[in-house]
């Protein structure tokens, strides 16, 4: 009996352990579903918008201007941030502030992107960590869901600032 | 007129024995074609499976790497052959002194490996040896401060910065090739590079 139930606790955890691994690859290759917090990106996303997340373009090095990315925090390796694509490398970012007389320039480096969230008043982003490597681009957000059930796809909203 | 009757009849046996092969022919094809594709969907199926399984294998548990490059001299010579875990990146349990492997800041289809030798917080000396006044940096929250064991030929933190933790994907704790150097990993030789140790 106890053979029994031991043979059958390997095939349960095996079994675990193979679908668990599965559904990993997939959020991680294909993409998922994910909800936003935070104030950074409105009005485009607001706190508690579910929306769905691909991570193809990301493996591909399809991410573009202007594109919503989800990456790894640069300040805290624990939490993601969800920020909008301002400029790829090489590009010319604007950094000063509007009041600022003088403008001043930075050039983004090779592997980085420029992130900034579409609430410029309340989102800490690239103007205040910098610019932020490539590799922590975890995927890009292309569609979000009201709770009523009406879809409606995110559009080109961000000002320019390059 | 009886010999014409025959052959009318063997015609309409031809036409009907012919009608019979028709459908045979088509059940045939279909079984095979089907068993063709069942067997190919379920070795598509077990692939991704097992692909699926060793791709998780190697990102959290840990797998074996072949670094190249003159950085890491004389703890690591180029193409010799190390084991990383992954384990200690995903419970935060990198140290100073620990080698690792990470996602290179200027190029992310590489991978670097360095020795950190400041973690978030830490004070580093970024000025050479042979300047006058000494420079001090701080590592910013959520970065770790890569030099190669080679100082005279490494791009390192010396270089691009300090590099977020998020980058790192792994910890060398073992060489296995070649074997006169086979073992653990030696200590920094360039002493500590931190005024606060």
């Amino acid at each position: 009996m106890l053979r029994g139930i031991l043979g059958k606790t390997f095939r349960l955890v095996g079994y675990t352990i193979q679908y668990a691994c599965i559904a990993h690859c997939a959020f991680e290759y294909v993409g998922g579903v994910v909800m936003c917090s935070g104030p950074s990106m409105e009005p485009t996303i607001q706190n508690s918008d579910i929306v769905c997340a691909e991570n193809l373009s990301r493996h591909f090095y399809g991410i573009q201007r202007g594109d919503i990315v989800i990456a790894k925090s640069p300040s805290d390796p624990k939490s993601n941030i969800c920020k909008r694509v301002i400029g790829l490398e090489g590009d010319k970012i604007l950094t000063s502030r509007p009041s600022d007389f003088f403008k001043s320039h930075n050039y983004v480096p090779t592997g980085h992107v420029w992130l900034e969230g579409d609430n410029l008043q309340n989102s800490t982003d690239s103007r205040y960590y910098g610019p932020v490597p490539y590799g922590l681009i975890r995927g890009r957000i292309f569609f979000k869901y009201y709770f009523d059930a009406e879809k409606l796809f995110l559009t080109e909203e961000a000002g320019e600032r390059a």
